[in-house]
């Protein structure tokens, strides 16, 4: 088998712009962007390098008297000195080493104990796991600080006392969000994977589960720092952790309210502002990490996207639509929508049009990426924005542009006139309401009905869709139907206000094909007895032989064909509709043998070449197709082609200078 | 009773006698649910209910379903992901139903897998030669290097260029990621292949180039399939056998072009006039077998014939028993009644049936 040596397009294929950056590197990055962050991050480096120097950069004994007591800061004691004439900024400093020693001991220890309890519970589930949480939750319940207190007061006041007792505290918690992370790694496809290759079990916990665990966990241990500092203070200030002499910022804390409070209030001062900075500036680096590591990403949302309409951006003032000369029921014209990227706009759709007539199915058919669930969201103003946009066209809705209209217009518009029908039946009804409820509130937007009428027109409905036991129905709640029956009632739904124009995004690819073909009856004989028109969103071409009338055939951003249903299917015009007839495993390739490919992928959005986006892949490519950009042309008065070789006088061939046997396996 | 195992569609491969790459023998799955309230019972969902199937050194058999009828769950107690209820699994005439700890780790360089969705059967935080590579250093002693030769190796059956070793999967497209995963299931050289849905995920053009690489790479290395998927057209494309499930059954099981064109089985009927055909004219003729409602829930299976709830030639008997094998002239083995009753088709195609030649008894009302 020959090795594919021809270069793709898009040989950085889709996914982000880094390649092979480990995500730590990434996160890094982020975090040096972030200001606050690195200012706490400064701080702490030199808090601890302080500690860690402290033998050095004090100038005096930390227990001795070295001056007169309560003195002002000086040349001689920076910070002055306390009630003993000790030196404070020593002091300080020390106590600052006492602090985070406690806390980073703690806090080490509780990583190294947590990340292997929780990594078992979260692997293993069953009893291990149920054990574990339950001793988990038993020191959960008790609160917090009088357990640490307790512990601390049984144990005394040594050191490693103070760093049981904060243990005890915080490794449950600690214990949980390993082991919360670790269970929703194990239920990944990939778990499973190293499981049937045979990987031992520690070694699928060693690798390939800590690295997820690892950013919370990370983020979670600063924040704990700080935790652990303001409990190693708590304590010392009541007497239970650090004893005096030895210093530590809670017990100087202590000690200068009870001897200084009023004769010197700047002693009470420094050891609070130095816990309170410390806790700050963790909190504040814990932030930074959770930001770079992505978790829990809640960007800000744009104004409009909670208004809940796509905004529209048109440089050129709007002309007002023309009085409509045809009879068409929907006309889309030189559609652009643009998205907003890391690297800046993109747009994804370009100089779009099609036309639907009343009554009529338009099967609007492309791959993953090609923008036809962004055609089909635009034309309802449904695309969020952010980060969408619709910066040019019109789309034309029985004479009213649908662009130019504000929220509460659209609103009139939408569930009336134009409604519309999702891909996953699982999602799109709202599960705390019934079945009902979603009738009667569609009928009751759009206008005054009585309850009474309205229920009476939602058996109907049901029984329209082909639901059996249609008044039984009513009181059920979505997690009650199957996903055939929640496709029907969405389908019933929407019906509700007899709209004249239907739009729906790949309605049955979540459906299991028997299921598929009951929902594809329905709506073409729905759609054919209320005279109503469709756009039809799909990937498959066996559904847009089953339902279309005219088929809009999309690709890169761009129609390259659009024809009627038999025209596309019996005499495809455009290589790329040919290629994709052709890959299709049916009677035109006899089992066995190789499926005709498209050599190649699709470009990306951001990369879109200027001349024909499919001359890449094409088997007809020539110069001509790269120089500029390809317009629709109808070469026969029904077909629109987008290429090159459409020219007016003759008919693209179909194809056969395709050879049989590809001598280089294309791929990509 | 099932038919001896010598008798099933595909065990028997004229050219070698070896024993079969992989054999279920009416393996049964239950799995206990959680009671429904405090003092309710425990129920039992019966996920696969007495399976028996066989594939044959390097061939290929499709087996499809639509979801409830327990093919994925026969792919993990194929791999012994999961532990049979009853019933036994083989693996290369191994009988691995009751293996454990090493002895099924080392089991497992035989059988490998291939899922759905690559993005996420991959380890989005590993380089690909990590992923790849990973079954050799479970299985095999090689020295980094020797890894590393072997990676480009497997990279290349794949069309992959040697460069894709570094990259992280979120930086391919579904096709060459798949395509790595079947690299790395190829890794430790083995017999049996078990792909559940593997093209599912992916655009109809990269299905087609992922199908003709697994055509070539069973020629090349002669390595059987078990090819899962929900479209027949893509299954009848690839397989030599096909079997078709139901509700943890299956209902039919032969030769792939039998089953395509003289079904046996009013199911597998149901299923081929369903699928959506690339061609307006025959597309749109009325449904050959038209299936009446909706799958029930696989906790409440019907009695006697798991399929008559939803079967347009149901018949009084398929309500009390359950249809036993029955054996057609052309090697297919089916499970219904029709065959020996009513109007005796003794194994020709359902298609053949009208709905008015059936003395329909209505199926009780679809429970939901």
């Amino acid at each position: 088998m020959a090795v594919d040596a021809t270069p793709s397009i898009a040989d950085d294929a889709p996914g982000t712009a880094t390649s092979g950056q480990s995500r730590f590197r990434r996160a890094g990055k982020r975090m040096l962007r972030n200001s606050p962050a690195m200012i706490a991050l400064g701080y702490l480096v030199i808090v601890g390098l302080a500690a860690v120097l402290a033998d050095a950069i004090t100038p005096y004994d930390l227990a001795v008297a070295t001056g007169a007591p309560l003195a002002s800061p000086s040349g001689e004691h920076w910070l002055g000195t306390d009630s003993l004439g000790r030196d404070v900024f020593t002091r300080l400093v020390y106590a600052g080493q006492v602090s985070l020693r406690i806390s980073v001991t703690v806090v080490a220890l509780a990583v190294a104990l947590a990340v292997p309890l929780g990594l078992v519970a979260g692997y293993r589930g069953g009893r291990v796991d149920y054990l574990m949480m339950r001793i988990c939750d038993a020191f959960a319940s008790f609160p917090a600080l009088i357990l640490m207190l307790a512990v601390a007061g049984i144990l005394g006041p040594e050191p490693q006392n103070t760093i049981i007792a904060l243990l005890v505290v915080m490794l449950p918690g600690l214990v949980r969000i390993v082991r919360g992370q670790a269970v929703a790694v194990r239920a990944e496809t990939f778990i499973e994977a190293s499981r049937s290759i045979g990987t031992p079990d520690w070694v699928i916990m060693g690798k390939r589960m800590l690295p997820s665990v690892a950013s919370p966990v990370i983020v979670q241990a600063t924040v704990l720092l700080g935790t652990a500092i303001l409990a190693e203070a708590g304590l010392s200030y009541l007497g239970l952790g650090t004893q005096l002499p030895t210093p530590s910022w809670g017990n100087m804390l202590r000690e200068s309210y009870d001897t200084a409070l009023f004769s010197d209030p700047f002693l009470v001062v420094l050891p609070g502002a130095a816990i309170a900075l410390t806790v700050l500036a963790f909190n504040t680096v814990g932030d930074g990490l959770r930001d770079a590591f992505g978790i829990a990403n809640q960007g800000p949302k744009g104004r409009s996207q909670r208004r809940g309409i796509t905004t529209v951006t048109r440089r050129k003032p709007a002309t007002p639509a023309p009085a409509l000369a045809t009879d068409d029921l929907l006309r889309v014209e030189g559609l652009r929508v643009e998205f907003d990227s890391g690297t800046g706009p993109v747009t994804v759709l370009d100089e779009l049009d099609l036309t639907i007539r009343p009554g009529e199915v338009l099967g609007l058919v492309g791959e993953s990426g090609c923008g036809k669930s962004v055609t089909a969201l635009a034309i309802s103003r449904l695309l969020p924005s952010p980060p969408g946009r619709i910066t040019a066209g019109r789309v034309v809705l029985d004479g009213t542009d649908l662009l130019g209209l504000s929220l509460t217009q659209m609103r009139r518009i939408r569930g009336r006139q134009v409604s519309m029908i999702f891909q996953d039946p699982m999602t799109s009804l709202d599960p705390a309401f019934s079945v009902a409820h979603h009738l009667i509130e569609a009928q009751r937007n759009h206008g005054r009905v009585d309850r009474a009428t309205a229920k009476r027109r939602a058996v109907e409905l049901l029984d329209l869709v082909g639901i059996p036991a249609a008044t039984r129905r009513m009181q059920q709640f979505p997690h009650e139907l199957s996903g055939g029956m929640r496709q029907r009632v969405m389908i019933a739904t929407a019906l509700a206000n007899n709209p004249r124009l239907l739009i729906a995004d790949e309605p049955t690819t979540a459906l299991d094909v028997t299921v598929q073909a009951q929902i594809l009856d329905l709506l073409r004989s729905l759609q054919k007895e209320l005279q109503m028109a469709m756009l039809f969103v799909t990937h498959d071409l066996g559904v847009i032989a089953d339902i279309a009338d005219r088929v809009a055939v999309m690709y890169a951003g761009q129609v390259v064909e659009q024809a009627t249903v038999h025209d596309v299917f019996a005499s495809p015009r455009h290589p790329y509709t040919q290629g994709l007839l052709r890959a299709m495993p049916s009677s035109l390739t006899p089992p066995g043998e190789r499926l005709a490919t498209i050599p190649g992928t699709v470009p990306m959005a951001h990369a879109f070449p200027t001349g024909c986006r499919f001359a890449a892949r094409c088997d007809y490519a020539s110069d001509r197709c790269s120089q500029a950009p390809v317009p629709l042309v109808e070469p026969d008065g029904k077909t629109l082609v987008r290429c090159v070789l459409a020219e007016p006088a003759g008919p693209v061939p179909l194809a056969d200078p395709v050879p049989a046997a590809r001598p280089t396996e294309e791929a990509t | 009773m099932s038919p001896p195992p010598a008798a099933e569609p595909g065990a028997v491969d004229r050219e070698t006698a070896a024993e079969p790459a992989a054999r279920l023998v009416d393996v049964v799955k239950d799995y206990r649910l959680r009671r429904s309230s405090l003092f309710g019972s425990r129920e039992t969902l019966q996920a696969v209910a007495g399976v028996s199937l066989t594939i044959a050194r390097g061939r290929t058999l499709g087996l499809v379903g639509e979801s409830g009828s327990g093919k994925s769950t026969v792919a993990r107690l194929m791999m012994r992901l999961v532990t049979p209820t009853s019933g036994s699994v083989e693996i290369c005439g191994t009988d691995v139903t009751h293996l454990h700890g090493t002895a099924l780790r080392r089991m497992r360089q035989r059988a490998q897998m291939v899922f759905q969705d690559p993005y996420s059967s991959l380890d989005p935080l590993s380089p690909l030669k990590d992923s790849i590579s990973e079954p050799l250093r479970t299985q095999l002693t090689m020295t980094r290097a020797e890894r590393a030769e072997r990676v480009v190796e497997l990279l290349r059956q794949v069309n992959l260029r040697p460069p894709y070793a570094d990259r992280y999967p979120n930086e391919m497209s579904g096709g060459q990621l798949q395509r790595a995963a079947v690299a790395r299931a190829l890794a430790p050289r083995p017999e049996l292949l078990v792909l559940d849905e593997p093209v599912s995920a992916l655009d109809v053009s990269t299905q087609a180039q992922v199908i003709n690489l697994l055509q070539d790479l069973q020629v090349e290395l002669g390595v059987a399939y078990l090819f899962i998927a929900h479209d027949l057209s893509v299954v009848r494309h690839i397989s030599h056998h096909i079997a078709v499930m139901y509700l943890g059954r299956i209902v039919e099981n032969g030769p792939a072009d039998q089953v395509y064109e003289h079904p046996a089985h009013p199911y597998t009927a149901a299923l081929l006039s369903a699928i959506p055909v690339p061609d307006p004219v025959r597309q749109r003729l009325p449904r050959i077998v038209p299936v009446r409602g909706d799958i029930p829930s696989p906790t409440d299976p019907p009695s006697g014939c798991r399929f008559r709830t939803r079967c347009p030639f149901a018949m009084d008997i398929c309500r009390e028993v359950a249809p036993p094998p029955f054996r057609t002239p052309s090697g297919t083995v089916t499970h219904c009644h029709l065959h020996e009753h009513g109007p005796r088709l003794c194994g020709r195609s359902v298609t053949e049936l009208e709905a008015t030649d059936v003395p329909t008894a209505r199926a009780d009302a679809e429970a939901e």
